[in-house]
């Protein structure tokens, strides 16, 4: 399957990388919200694991905008801060699984079983 | 610190129900003084966690505070300290967030800001170029005259708007000329009675022409007054004195000043010593005398300017 992930640290992008590809995942990687959309767009990723607070666009942001014309794209959102208050501010542009940072390579494989597994 | 009075309210009241309990029951086995030495232990204990949590709290919510004054006040991008991980944590977190994003915003808005002067400018220019093609001899004129202009207010310590209004007033004093015909413009001979009065529209024609762009509103009194003079002999409305805007004044001496030191139909270029005396017999009575000492001022800038870069060569 075709991946799309984006998060300003490059640490990050690295990390998630491994970890999908090692799945047999191809991987598609930007560095903000906007870039994001860009590659969404030209890539066509079967799902997106985003970064909810990036520069220029966040995740929430670049999300929605994935899902414009009602588009299905499994999505799961990466954050620093806390589930619940993300869930909160996210609204009707939730992405369909919330992994917290920090994560491990089991966490972000169930997330994204679960996101494309979402109604 | 309300807060942390708070936490230390409610710690204490917490701590006193089951100290008060246990101080009862060891006094009523008999041991009062073990009873007052627990009850005392219980609340100090209580006091301690109390403050320690509540410097916690309201520590980061000092820093949060001051960092929101920071962004009010324009400095985008101030980055708080992160308190751990709470909600206090995530709000810092998306404070910092917020903080860069605004930053980074502001740093766009600057450069379009920027873009769109420099695209107004050119428009500006192209305009002021189409009278430079009508009229050969003035070419560079309204670019010189712009400049210098700007230099006089920036000596008489005008603000950055009227150094704005200097330079497009200056690019565009002459624009009315697209209204006069060539015939007059290169004419060499004296002009007749009629012709003056044709070439005497320029300045009104001019404002006429900008009148309607919001953004040259400032330049408009530069090109309609350009031509009166500080005796009130000046046209088309023959203002006098600080009557005349101050743009006008000065667009007036810096006009004087490059039409005398370069070469027109009617004239060779002059000497700049010979126009520093003319200037001085138009200082108070077409000049506004104020104007004319800061563009000698200028002029003698330039002058020494020119030497010291000559003498580095």
């Amino acid at each position: 399957m075709r991946i799309l992930i984006a998060d300003d640290d490059r640490l990050v992008r690295t990390l998630l990388a491994d970890v999908l590809t090692g799945l047999g995942h191809e991987v598609v990687a930007a560095a903000d919200g906007a870039e994001a959309v860009e590659l969404s767009q030209r890539e066509h990723p079967d799902a997106v694991v985003l970064d909810f607070l990036m520069p220029r666009l966040s995740g929430v942001d670049a999300l929605a905008r994935m899902r414009q014309g009602g588009r299905r794209v499994p999505a799961v959102l990466l954050t620093a801060i806390s589930g619940p208050s993300v869930r909160d501010a996210t609204g009707p542009d939730a992405p369909d699984v919330i992994l917290e940072k920090p994560f491990d390579a089991k966490a972000v494989a169930r997330a994204l079983e679960r996101a494309l597994r979402a109604p | 610190m309300r807060l942390a009075r708070k936490v230390l309210a409610l710690a204490l009241l917490a701590a006193a129900v089951p100290a008060f309990v246990l101080g009862v029951q060891l006094a009523l086995a008999g041991a009062p003084l073990r009873a007052l030495a627990s009850a005392t232990a219980a609340l100090a204990f209580a006091a301690l966690l109390a403050a320690a949590f509540a410097r916690g709290l309201a520590g980061p919510l000092v820093d949060l505070v001051r960092g929101a004054l920071d962004i009010a006040r324009g400095r985008f991008g101030r980055q708080v300290p992160l308190p751990g991980r709470s909600e206090i944590g995530d709000l810092a977190y998306t404070f910092n967030y917020m903080s860069r994003e605004l930053a980074r915003q502001d740093a766009e808005n600057a450069r379009l800001i920027r873009a769109l002067e420099r695209g107004t400018l050119e428009t500006v220019r192209c305009l002021a170029g189409a009278i430079d093609a009508k009229d050969p001899y003035t070419r560079g004129h309204n670019g010189r005259v712009a400049a210098l202009s700007v230099e006089i207010g920036r000596e008489l310590g005008c603000d950055g708007a009227t150094l704005q209004a200097l330079e497009y007033g200056g690019l565009l004093h002459d624009v009315g000329k697209i209204g006069v015909p060539e015939a007059l413009l290169r004419k060499t001979v004296p002009l007749t009675g009629p012709e003056i009065s044709v070439m005497r529209q320029h300045p009104a024609i001019g404002a006429d022409i900008v009148r309607e762009v919001e953004l040259l509103r400032d330049a408009l009194p530069a090109i309609r007054s350009h031509h009166e003079r500080w005796d009130g002999g000046g046209y088309p409305d023959g203002l006098m004195g600080a009557g005349i805007p101050l743009v006008a004044r000065i667009v007036n001496a810096a006009d004087t000043w490059d039409a005398c030191t370069s070469s027109r139909p009617y004239q060779p270029a002059l000497e700049p010593d010979e126009v520093v005396r003319i200037l001085g017999r138009l200082r108070s009575t077409q000049i506004d005398p104020a104007v004319h000492d800061a563009l000698l001022a200028v002029l003698h800038r330039r002058t020494n300017g020119a030497v010291g870069e000559r003498g580095a060569a």
